[in-house]
C-alpha cells in the first residue's frame, strides 16, 4: 500500500504538467472560437475535434509509460526495487487514465461554460461566424448530455491510450512507442476492415466507431440503446484490460527492451507500401454493366417522367415527349411537342391528358403555369391550352395526380402548403382548394440556402390521400374532396428541423401500409403504420441519411438524384447496407444529393432520369449491386 | 568454504547471433568485496541484469542469496541493493523526496540511516536532483541503496563516468560505508586499478567467458614476467603457459601464466637462464588476460 501511494504520487506529479497543458489548450479554444475562420471548422464538428483531442492526449499519455523511464534511465531504478511488474505499471496506467479523464472532462467543461455559461449561441443561417455554435451539435449535447458526450470521447481515448501504453513497453523512447502503437492501430483497423467482422455482427458496429460523433445519429442511438451503450463501455473496458495485461506480460518478458528505429521505420514503410499497393491495385470486380438502355434527347434534357401502361410521358425543357416502353431494352421516342415560351419541370397524367407544371416566360415576368396536352393518341400529342397559376403561387416542387384532379406543393405569401386543382369538362385545371401546412419565418428570404433545400415541402400522393413532409414532421391530408382538403393527422418528428430555421425538405415515401419519413435527428428513416388514416403508429426506424428521392420496396431502398441511382438493403439491425450505385464517377454525396428525380418500377424495371437521359435498370441488376 | 552469495552456472545469454555471456560459471563468496572485471562489452552488465531478473538467461542457472531471482524476484530485491550502470534518479524530485519515495518501495527502510548518509556526503536534502553533480548523484545512489539494509550489494560500474577525484570519493565511500558493515559487495568495472583498491576477490571475463577468478593476490600473481639470459637464438615455444616473448639477442622477457618450477626447468632445458621473476599489477595481469597477444609484443 505504501508503495502504491508513493508510485501514485510520483506518476501524478509527472503527469500534472501534461494535464495542465491539456486544460490550457481547452481554454485557448474558447478564445480561438472568436475567430470566425477557426470557429467555422470547430463549431461545425466540435464533438469530433474533442474526441480527436482526447485521443491525441491518450497517445501522449500512453507513449510515456515505460519508454520514458527507459529513455531517461530511471527504469533501472524502478526495476531494482521489490516491485512486481503489475505494481510498476498499474499506478502508471491508473494515473494516465485519470489524467485523460481530467483533460476530456476539461474539454467538455469548456464547452459547457461556453455554451451554457457564456450563452454563446449566435446561430442564424450559418454557424461559422465567431462564437456561434452549430445548431445540431448544440442540440446533440443538450439531448445526449455532457456525461455521455464525455463518455464517447473518453472511451475512444482510453482504447487508444491502452494500445499505446502497451506499445511503450518495448520501446526505449516515447516516440518509438507512439510510432509502434500507431502502426499497430492502423494494422488493427485494416484487419478489422479486411476480416469484415461486422458483417457477422452488424449490431455491434455502432459501438465500435472510433469517433462516434461523426454521425450525429450514432451517438444518440447508442446512448438510447442500453445494449449498444454497455457494449461500448464493455468493449472499452476489455481494451483497457487487454492493454494492461499485455503491458504486464511485456514488462515481465522484456523489462523495457529497446526496440530500435529500424523495425519501426520498416513497419511504417511496409504499411505505407501495403496501403499504396492496395490503393493502386484495381478492384477485381467485373466492370459494371450500366443501364439496360438509355434514351437521350437530341437537345436539352428530360426533366420529369410519368409512366402509364407501356408509355412514358416526359417533361422536356420545352414541352412534352412520349416514349414507347414496351421493350425495356429499347425505349423509343414516339413523339415530341414543343410549346414556345414554356419551360417545363414536372408532369402528371390524368386519363388521356398530360399536365406539365412549368414556367411561362414573359407576362411580363416569368410565371408558374400548367400546360395541358391531349395524349389520347400517344403518337400525336396535342397542346390543348394552359392555366397561369403564378399570380399567387410563387414556387412549386412536386406535382401529381390525385383522384380525378391534381395536387401541387408550393409556397405563397410566406406560407408553405398544398393546392388542389379540379378539372373542368375540357380537362383544364382550376384551383379548388389549398391547405396551409406551415408559416415561414418573416425573414426566410434572407436565408442564403433558401430555394436550395430549405423551405420546401415534400409530398407523396396515394389513393386520394396526401402525405406531406414538412419542417416539424409530417401530416396526412384527406383529398377525396379536392374542394375541401382536410388535414387528418399531424405528427411531429422532434428533430432539429423543429428548433432551427434552416430546415430541409423532409423525404416521405410509402410502401403498402408503411409510410417512411425522414428524421433528421438522428439520421433515420422512420416507418409508420398507416392503415388507419386517422392514427399513425411508429413501427421502426433505420439509420439512413436519405438526401434524394427514395423508393422503398421489400426492404430495399432505391435513391435517385439528378445524376445517379444508389441502392441500399435494410438490415435487421436498424441500418441500411449499401449495395451499389450508378454511375461510378458520380458516386459522391455532394453530387448525388443534387436534384430530384422520379423513380418508377414497372414490370421489373426501373425507369428514371439521370443526367439528361431516360435510363432503364433491371430490378435484379440493382439488387445484385451491379448497377 | 564460505557460502556463495551469488552462484552462476553455465550462464548463456544471446542477443540474436551475439553471445553476450557464453557459459559463465562464477561463485561470489558471502562477505566478499567482489570485483567483476572485463572490458566494455565483455558481458558484465548483461550478467548483472540477469542476476537482477531484468533479463532472462538463454541457458544456465543463477542463484542470488540461495534463491532463483526469476522465481523469488520480489523477496530477493528486498535483500539486495542494486545500482545500475547509469543510475539516473527522477530529476524533478528533491533529495529528501527521492529518499522518501525509495523508502516507500521497501517494507523495511531506515530513513534515519539514509538521512545520516545524505548528511555524511554533504548533500542538501532540499536540493533538486537535477542540480546535483554526477559525483553527488552517485553518492546519493549509494545512500539510497543502503536504506533497506541489504545483505548483498550489486553495483554495476559504480564509479564509471566520474572524474578521478569523485571516483576516489565514491570508492572510499564504498569501502567506508558499505564494506565496513560486512555485507557482500559484487561490483563490476572496467577500471582495474579501482577494483584493485577495493576488492578482495576478482573475476575477469571477456567475450562472455570467465578467464580467471579468485582472490585478488592470486589473480595478480597468476601472470609473471621472466627475464631470461640466453646465448643464442633459442626457441621457448615449448615452455608451459608461455604467453609472449619480448626482446632479441641475449636477454628475453617472457610472459608466463602460472609460472613455477616446471616452467623454470623448461626454460633452462631450452638454453635459457632465469635472471629475474617480475610480479605484475592487477591491471597488467588483466591486460595479459584479455588481449589476444598479451600486453607485450611477441
Amino acid at each position: 500500500m505504501r508503495a502504491w501511494r508513493a508510485l501514485l504520487w510520483k506518476e501524478g506529479r509527472e503527469e500534472l504538467p501534461k494535464v495542465l497543458v491539456g486544460l490550457g489548450l481547452c481554454a485557448v479554444v474558447v478564445a480561438l472560437r472568436q475567430n470566425a475562420e477557426f470557429n467555422a471548422e470547430f463549431a461545425r464538428n466540435f464533438n469530433e475535434w474533442i474526441t480527436i483531442f482526447v485521443v491525441v492526449c491518450g497517445i501522449v499519455l500512453g507513449m510515456d509509460s515505460i519508454a520514458k523511464e527507459s529513455s531517461k534511465g530511471t527504469l533501472a531504478f524502478l526495476l531494482g526495487k521489490p516491485l512486481s511488474a503489475a505494481e510498476v505499471l498499474l499506478p502508471k496506467y491508473v494515473i494516465g487514465a485519470a489524467a485523460l479523464l481530467v483533460v476530456a472532462a476539461g474539454a467538455w467543461a469548456t464547452v459547457y461554460v461556453d455554451l451554457e455559461g457564456l450563452g454563446s449561441d449566435g446561430y442564424r443561417y450559418g454557424y461559422g461566424s465567431s462564437g456561434a455554435w452549430s445548431p445540431h451539435l448544440k442540440r446533440l449535447v443538450e439531448e445526449v448530455g455532457y456525461v455521455n458526450m464525455l463518455l464517447v470521447s473518453l472511451t475512444s481515448g482510453l482504447a487508444i491510450y491502452s494500445l499505446i501504453f502497451a506499445s511503450s513497453m518495448v520501446a526505449d523512447h516515447p516516440l518509438k512507442g507512439a510510432a509502434l502503437g500507431v502502426v499497430l492501430l492502423i494494422v488493427l483497423g485494416i484487419g478489422i476492415e479486411a476480416s469484415n467482422v461486422f458483417k457477422h455482427f452488424p449490431a455491434l458496429k455502432p459501438s465500435f466507431y472510433f469517433n462516434i460523433g461523426s454521425g450525429k445519429g450514432k451517438i444518440v442511438r447508442m446512448v438510447g440503446d442500453p445494449w449498444l451503450y454497455f457494449f461500448r463501455l464493455g468493449a472499452t473496458a476489455a481494451a483497457m484490460a487487454v492493454g494492461v495485461a499485455v503491458s504486464i506480460a511485456l514488462l515481465r518478458r522484456f523489462r523495457g527492451a529497446g526496440l530500435g528505429w529500424k523495425p519501426i521505420v520498416s513497419g511504417w514503410l511496409a504499411l505505407i507500401a501495403f496501403i499504396t499497393v492496395m490503393d493502386l491495385t484495381p478492384e477485381s470486380r467485373p466492370p459494371k454493366p450500366g443501364p439496360l438502355s438509355v434514351l437521350t434527347p437530341e437537345e436539352g434534357a428530360y426533366l420529369d417522367l410519368a409512366v402509364v401502361g407501356e408509355r412514358g410521358y416526359v417533361a422536356t425543357e420545352g414541352g412534352l415527349a412520349v416514349v414507347d416502353l414496351r421493350d425495356p431494352t429499347k425505349p423509343e421516342l414516339l413523339a415530341t411537342v414543343e410549346v414556345p415560351l414554356w419551360s417545363m419541370r414536372r408532369i402528371a397524367v390524368v386519363d388521356s391528358l398530360a399536365y406539365l407544371l412549368g414556367q411561362r416566360k414573359g407576362l411580363p415576368a416569368d410565371s408558374l403555369g400548367i400546360a395541358v396536352f391531349s395524349i389520347g393518341d400517344p403518337a400525336h400529342p396535342v397542346f390543348k391550352g394552359h392555366r397561369i397559376i403564378g399570380d399567387d403561387i410563387e414556387a412549386s416542387w412536386d406535382w401529381g395526380r390525385c383522384g380525378e384532379g391534381l395536387i401541387l406543393n408550393g409556397r405563397w405569401g410566406g406560407k408553405l402548403g398544398i393546392v388542389s386543382f379540379a378539372l373542368d369538362a375540357e380537362g383544364l385545371p382550376a384551383r379548388a382548394d389549398d391547405l396551409v401546412v406551415e408559416e415561414l419565418p418573416a425573414d426566410y428570404k434572407n436565408d442564403p440556402m433558401s430555394g436550395w433545400w430549405n423551405h420546401k415541402l415534400s409530398i407523396h400522393i396515394h389513393n386520394e390521400r396526401i402525405w406531406v413532409g414538412y419542417k416539424e414532421g409530417f401530416l396526412a391530408v384527406d383529398a377525396r374532396n379536392l374542394e375541401a382538403l382536410q388535414e387528418t393527422v399531424r405528427v411531429e418528428m422532434s428533430d432539429y428541423n423543429k428548433d432551427y430555421d434552416a430546415h430541409k425538405s423532409r423525404l416521405i415515401t410509402r410502401e403498402g401500409n408503411t409510410l417512411y419519413v425522414q428524421r433528421y435527428w438522428p439520421g433515420d428513416l422512420v416507418a409508420f403504420y398507416i392503415n388507419d388514416p386517422n392514427t399513425q403508429r411508429e413501427i421502426g426506424y433505420w439509420s439512413f441519411s436519405a438526401r434524394t428521392t427514395i423508393k422503398v420496396i421489400d426492404g430495399w431502398v432505391y435513391s435517385t438524384g439528378s445524376n445517379g441511382l444508389s441502392v441500399y438493403r435494410q438490415t435487421p439491425y436498424h441500418t441500411y447496407e449499401y449495395v451499389g450505385y450508378w454511375p461510378d464517377e458520380l458516386h459522391s454525396w455532394s453530387s448525388f444529393s443534387r436534384g430530384w428525380r422520379r423513380l418508377h418500377l414497372v414490370r421489373g424495371h426501373f425507369y428514371t432520369l439521370i443526367g439528361r437521359s431516360l435510363m432503364v435498370f433491371p430490378l435484379e441488376q440493382a439488387q445484385g449491386g451491379r448497377l | 568454504m564460505a557460502a556463495a552469495a551469488i552462484r552462476i552456472a553455465g550462464l548463456v545469454k544471446t542477443f540474436g547471433n551475439h553471445r553476450a555471456v557464453d557459459g559463465l560459471d562464477l561463485e561470489v563468496p558471502e562477505g566478499s568485496i567482489f570485483g567483476f572485471l572485463g572490458r566494455n562489452g565483455a558481458g558484465k552488465t548483461t550478467t548483472i541484469k540477469i542476476l537482477m531478473n531484468m533479463l532472462k538467461p538463454t541457458a544456465g542457472a543463477v542463484e542470488v542469496l540461495g534463491q532463483d531471482p526469476h522465481i523469488h524476484e520480489k523477496e530477493l530485491k528486498e535483500r539486495v541493493g542494486y545500482i545500475s550502470d547509469n543510475p539516473v534518479l527522477y530529476d524533478w524530485m528533491k533529495v529528501e523526496e527521492v529518499a522518501w519515495f525509495a523508502g516507500q518501495l521497501y517494507p523495511r527502510w531506515d530513513q534515519q540511516k539514509v538521512a545520516a548518509l545524505i548528511e555524511h556526503f554533504g548533500l542538501d536534502p532540499k536540493q533538486k536532483i537535477k542540480h546535483l553533480s554526477r559525483g553527488m548523484n552517485a553518492q546519493l545512489n549509494l545512500a539510497l541503496v543502503l536504506g533497506h539494509d541489504p545483505e548483498l550489494l550489486i553495483l554495476d560500474e559504480p564509479a564509471s563516468g566520474l572524474d578521478v577525484i569523485v571516483r576516489r570519493d565514491v570508492l572510499e565511500s564504498i569501502i567506508q560505508v558499505i564494506s565496513a558493515e560486512g555485507r557482500t559487495v559484487f561490483f563490476s568495472s572496467h577500471l582495474v586499478h579501482e577494483v584493485e583498491r577495493v576488492a578482495d576477490q576478482v573475476a575477469i571475463i571477456d567475450q562472455g567467458k570467465l578467464l580467471v577468478c579468485g582472490e585478488l593476490d592470486a589473480v595478480r600473481q597468476q601472470v609473471k614476467r621472466v627475464l631470461v639470459r640466453t646465448e643464442d637464438a633459442v626457441d621457448f615455444a615449448g615452455v608451459t603457459g608461455l604467453r609472449g616473448v619480448q626482446g632479441e639477442g641475449r636477454q628475453r622477457l617472457l610472459t608466463i601464466f602460472d609460472y613455477g618450477d616446471e616452467a623454470k626447468a623448461q626454460i633452462e632445458q631450452a638454453g635459457g637462464q632465469v635472471v629475474e621473476v617480475i610480479d605484475l599489477s592487477l591491471e597488467e595481469s588483466f591486460v595479459e588476460h584479455v588481449t589476444p597477444q598479451g600486453g607485450l609484443p611477441s
